[in-house]
């Protein structure tokens, strides 16, 4: 399935058909590259993002951005990817700090610096690392003695068993995910305990902590199908939801349901969402199950569409692997 | 679903252009032969028509179209026509043969009234009004959009495999100058030829995308 194979034009090439300055003989020689196969076709889709990118950057030269802005962005799904690419290039400079790449270091004085820089970076670093320990060892510590205070002082005051059906469930985390709208842990976890109606949640248990730690993964359409669990979810210690991101196929649906199971066929959390908005091609949805539900293990995630009239079609099976640290 | 049955419904998902004549509508029948023609196996035919499907789109929004996947839609059914119509078309001169019916495809589209009717939103910002009532409304609306789609670009990075997300960083950090040695060497250290890593890298930013398409979407 291929038109006769044509050498691989150079990326200015590339960049002069995408921002239509090529002569027809020229378009054409680009054409039949790119009708040679899914690799050509990708490589001309790389050419694009760099010439997105160049122009998010102001790196075109005052033509090529007049021709981009009057020939390319056209499309208006090239546009949104414009927008995309300004959030890549923003991400990218939160990555680096937001700071230039520093001049090479000539000057001796600068020499000697970057000898000794790096060294008291890493003391500096070092010291850090291990005030932040003692303090959360610390904070570890008051927490268990006030949970231990709790404990006796909710044996002393055990609620009667009809107290006990009309206390508030407060031990259910926040849904991070406003998109859930019910779920189900299917199993006990006794490794992660959690206040119970016998055990009310005192002021200090229900105030907002920190920071809950999120886990995720995006499970991709047929990267693991038939081929076992091919993609790896690092849970670390202190994680307490876990972001499955299900790339499902098929459009319409007004929900999804999730069914996650152990290699053993063990099902351990159920849940659903609502269909979000979608562009053409595959949407992504999130399930937020609590990390709790996890063991190291393989795992199977199968993910149902329900249609407008109820039925459900199966949307997505994906297969991963949970490493808890 | 498999891939030729969501090939099908995507297809159905989109409109038509109404100025291309059709006397003749794709049947679930053609669909299948057409299926056929690319490989036996189903699951195989299903990627290669997708294949053929974006290079037919690319071909046509390079080409200045703004119907970029209906025209695509239309060439691959005047494929199946001819199939239908007892044409033989092989599986290795298929995109070729796509190709060709492409031209014809963009010569009659040409003709059409697509240049006169485009809508606000498919113009490029240039021809927007310059003055705005609502500038402000709507430049509050731009900022908010785009601390958003960051906000989900950050979720859709995290959610990738670590070396992906190191991959595309790397690949994508500093100045048009130094880029090009700095992928050279990304190339060198991985084992592999440039064109493979550039080919690497868009296809961890094409997930990065449709995962930041459908957060933002929901939003």
């Amino acid at each position: 399935m291929s038109v006769p194979r044509s050498k691989a034009p150079d990326e200015e090439r590339l960049a002069g058909y995408l921002l239509g300055r090529l002569t027809e003989e020229e378009q054409e020689g680009v054409e039949r590259f790119y009708f040679g196969g899914e690799e050509n076709l990708d490589l001309l889709a790389a050419a694009e993002d760099d010439l997105i990118d160049s122009y998010v950057r102001g790196e075109l030269t005052p033509r090529e951005r007049e021709r981009f802005e009057e020939f390319f962005l056209r499309s208006p799904e090239r546009r949104e990817r414009v927008e995309t690419a300004r959030a890549l290039d923003r991400l990218l400079k939160k990555t680096q700090g937001d700071a230039p790449h520093p001049a090479p270091l000539t000057h001796p004085r600068f020499r000697r610096a970057a000898l000794w820089l790096p060294l008291a970076a890493c003391l500096l670093i070092t010291a850090g690392s291990a005030f932040l320990v003692y303090r959360m060892l610390a904070a570890r510590r008051a927490d268990e003695a006030a949970q231990s205070r709790r404990a006796e002082e909710d044996r002393a005051a055990q609620p009667t068993p009809q107290q006990q059906s009309t206390l508030p469930q407060q031990s259910t985390p926040q849904q991070p995910d406003s998109q859930s709208a019910r779920e189900t842990p299917l199993t006990p976890q006794p490794t992660s305990p959690q206040p119970t109606n016998s055990q009310p949640a005192s002021p200090q248990t229900t105030a907002p902590r920190q920071q809950p730690g999120v886990a995720s993964i995006l499970l991709t359409a047929g990267t693991s199908r038939g081929g076992g669990a091919s993609q790896t979810l690092n849970i670390a210690r202190g994680a307490e939801r876990v972001k499955l991101l299900a790339e499902v196929s098929g459009q319409g649906y007004q929900s999804y349901e999730a069914s996650l199971r152990t290699a053993e066929g063990a099902e351990v959390w159920r849940g659903s969402v609502k269909a979000g908005g979608r562009k053409r091609g595959a949407a992504v949805v999130a399930f937020t199950p609590p990390a709790r539900v996890f063991r190291s293990g393989d795992y199977t995630l199968s993910v149902t569409g329900l249609r407008s009239d109820g039925g459900p079609d199966a949307a997505g099976e994906y297969q991963f692997r949970v490493s808890r640290r | 679903m498999s891939a030729e049955t969501a090939a099908l419904t995507e297809r159905e998902g989109r409109g038509r252009r109404p100025h291309l004549k059709r006397a003749w509508e794709l049947t679930q029948g053609a669909f299948d032969r057409l299926l056929a023609q690319l490989d036996p196996d189903a699951q195989k035919a299903g990627e290669k028509y997708k294949t053929v499907h974006r290079s037919l789109s690319k071909f046509f929004e390079c080409r200045g179209c703004a119907s970029s996947d209906e025209l695509a839609d239309e060439t691959l059914n005047r494929v199946a026509r001819r199939l239908e119509d007892g044409e033989t078309i092989y599986a290795e001169q298929f995109a070729a043969y796509a190709y060709g019916v492409a031209r014809n495809v963009l010569r009659e589209h040409a003709r059409g009234p697509e240049p006169r009717t485009h809508t606000l939103d498919a113009l490029p910002p240039p021809s927007h009004p310059r003055l705005s009532p609502f500038e402000e409304e709507e430049s509050a609306h731009a900022r908010e959009s785009a601390e958003r789609r960051l906000e989900c670009l950050e979720t859709c990075a995290g959610a990738l495999p670590a070396e992906s997300r190191e991959l595309i960083l790397s690949y994508y950090e500093g100045g048009a100058g130094e880029r090009i040695a700095r992928r050279r060497q990304l190339a060198e250290r991985l084992g592999i030829p440039l064109n493979n890593l550039r080919i690497r890298a868009h296809r961890i930013r094409e997930r990065l995308e449709k995962c930041v398409g459908a957060c933002v979407g929901r939003g």
